[in-house]
């Protein structure tokens, strides 16, 4: 069979495609709609002996297991089911960092669990299209098309940039896409189908920082300790704002404090997803005190009604010089200022056609209000002949899923099958020759 | 040279005569591009004649929002330059994603575009619009003047 033939057949070759994210892990067939799977991008990490002895022995705070326990492999925990469960020992550990894979043993154990549990396929017969960050290394790739290759014996194997992914599932060659997500806020331009690396801004602000305001205010404002629903047995309901009543549930020793952290943040996840918005011009609190207000109650039993702070606590997104109160003239680059400094840094032949195909994506978009305020903001500052367009999916799959999706239905075209890296290219040229596949 | 990065649409000779007549004898106003055969290849949808108008061609790029699919499209824009007056003619490559139209349409349009432009030698300006008040004549219009601008 030659290189660059139809390896494939048509339109049904069942691809897999894989999105790694720093958050969760986008994993499904190509040509479908949306992703079979959305695994969280962190795995639970057991030592390897067994609960009894953890228990037996003196409390055991996890980060400093006996020397003992490093002969076996730790048992690892995939899936947000496996994850939630309270074990003793199990540390949390993130597969990715800065948006790469970064911890190797713990992404091929990920794929082994993919492969097998979610997909409950065999990597060998499917070949495999993978997303990768924007800014990812040479070296990263290039070890991930070995694994795919090597280990998993894939026939062919393809990898693309997660924003030109984003921007073409859009309709556009060309654009500037917007990644609100959980890590923080990606602005990245994309000219004909590459992106422009030296346009990239990055800033801090994302879901994950949303989470930590709102748990400092929990802390400081109301003295709530948020207490994540694994250790809650009972509760009993109490008056708005009241004092929580509540028993705790009777746990294994040696429960970890990652394992903690994670509940903590799942819950306020919850939280932010449930109660905050973002207001539709710059804040002002007499407005803001004017709007809505959202009733939360937490595993344990407190409620309360979320009031200006819902929209208060989004705000630095938007103007985090005046609204970070840890960080007072805070030098971030708030989302639309990210935005407008990414197009600055491109050709001034092209940045009409970024500003007029903005596409936003990512989880973070999704909070009320957001696209509207960040049109407006993009509007203000922005000169009266210049044209700005925004291009957000109303669909939250489309936009949480946008790199996942433009995979799919790449993978999925009948003339894209002359396009894969295929086993036998790899087999002569080698892993380096991915460059030439996939600039 | 192959566009690597792409959908792995080809396109049709035909396309490559009808773009070659229009740039040397301006014999049409626009021509419409568009997927055909089973998305395997880039036809020719449509040749309009010299005497057609602008809202001949927005008619047309409304009528692909009707049947749900994108298209391609070089306009053979005839303007004056600002300030000697002196007429021209320019060709510009416009690529018409619209919105509302599948995702599946969406990524033909996006990841087939470079190779087709790549194709096309001699086109002036370039167009990106998923929207009608975003491909109307004052767009085009204000695009090859800007350039004209930067050219004299």
């Amino acid at each position: 069979m030659t290189s660059g033939g139809n390896m494939y057949g048509g339109d049904e070759v069942g691809a897999i495609v894989l999105d790694v994210g720093s958050h969760t892990i986008r994993a499904g067939f190509a040509g479908e709609d949306m992703p079979k799977t959305d695994l969280p991008a962190y795995v639970g990490s057991c030592p390897a002996i067994s609960a009894a002895a953890v228990e037996s022995a003196q409390p055991v705070d996890g980060a400093d297991s006996g020397a003992a326990k490093q002969q076996q492999p730790p048992r690892l925990y995939h899936g947000t089911n496996q994850i939630s469960v309270p074990r003793p020992g199990m540390e949390i550990q993130a597969l990715c960092k800065d948006g790469m894979i970064e911890d190797w043993d713990l992404f091929e154990s990920t794929m082994d669990y993919l492969y097998k549990h979610e997909l409950q396929c065999a990597s060998e017969e499917h070949p495999l299209i993978a997303s990768e960050a924007n800014w990812n290394t040479k070296a990263k790739r290039e070890k991930l098309c070995e694994l795919a290759f090597e280990k998993y014996r894939v026939p062919a194997f393809f990898i693309c940039k997660q924003a030109v992914l984003a921007c073409f599932a859009n309709g556009k060659a060309t654009g500037l896409v917007l990644d609100c997500g959980a890590s923080g806020t990606h602005a990245v331009p994309v000219f004909d189908g590459y992106v422009v690396s030296h346009g990239i801004m990055r800033s801090p602000l994302g879901g994950d920082f949303l989470v930590r305001q709102l748990d400092n205010y929990l802390r400081q404002q109301h003295k709530l300790e948020p207490v994540p629903v694994y250790r809650v047995a009972s509760k009993t309901r109490v008056e708005e704002g009241g004092l929580p009543v509540w028993e705790a549930k009777k746990l294994p020793q040696g429960i970890t404090q990652s394992y903690h952290n994670l509940m903590v943040k799942n819950l306020l996840q919850d939280v932010a997803s449930t109660v905050l918005q973002c207001i539709d011009e710059p804040y002002d609190q007499a407005t803001a005190e004017t709007m809505p207000t959202v009733p939360y109650e937490f595993p344990h039993g407190y409620n309360m009604d979320f009031g200006y702070q819902r929209f208060r606590l989004t705000e630095a997104l938007f103007d985090p010089a005046n609204f970070l109160p840890e960080s007072p003239g805070s030098s971030m680059l708030s989302v639309p200022h990210c935005l407008r400094t990414s197009v600055e840094r491109c050709d001034v032949e092209i940045r009409q056609s970024l500003y007029s195909s903005i596409v936003v994506v990512g989880g973070t978009s999704l909070l009320k209000g957001f696209t509207d305020r960040l049109q407006r903001d993009l509007t203000a500052r922005a000169a009266a002949t210049l044209r700005l367009k925004l291009l957000a999916s109303t669909s939250s799959g489309e936009r949480r899923f946008a790199s996942w999706i433009g995979g799919s239905i790449l993978g999925s075209l009948g003339t894209f099958q002359q396009m894969w890296f295929s086993k036998q290219e790899y087999e002569e040229s080698g892993k380096s020759f991915i460059e030439k596949k996939c600039p | 040279p192959i566009c690597l990065q792409a959908s792995g649409v080809k396109v049709q000779q035909e396309v490559l005569d009808t773009f070659q007549e229009i740039k040397t004898n301006h014999c049409y106003r626009y021509l419409l591009f568009g997927f055909v055969n089973n998305d395997k290849e880039i036809g020719v949808l449509k040749k309009a004649p010299a005497d057609a108008t602008y809202n001949e061609f927005i008619e047309d790029l409304k009528d692909s929002v009707n049947r749900k699919v994108g298209c391609y499209a070089v306009y053979d824009l005839v303007f004056e330059f600002e300030e000697s007056k002196q007429k021209r003619s320019r060709l510009v490559f416009v690529s018409w994603g619209p919105d509302g139209i599948p995702i599946r349409q969406k990524m033909l349009i996006a990841s087939s575009k470079v190779e087709l432009k790549n194709k096309l030698q001699g086109i002036f300006k370039e167009l990106q619009a998923s929207g009608i008040d975003e491909a109307s004549e004052e767009c085009m219009l204000e695009l090859c003047r800007q350039g004209d601008r930067g050219a004299n």
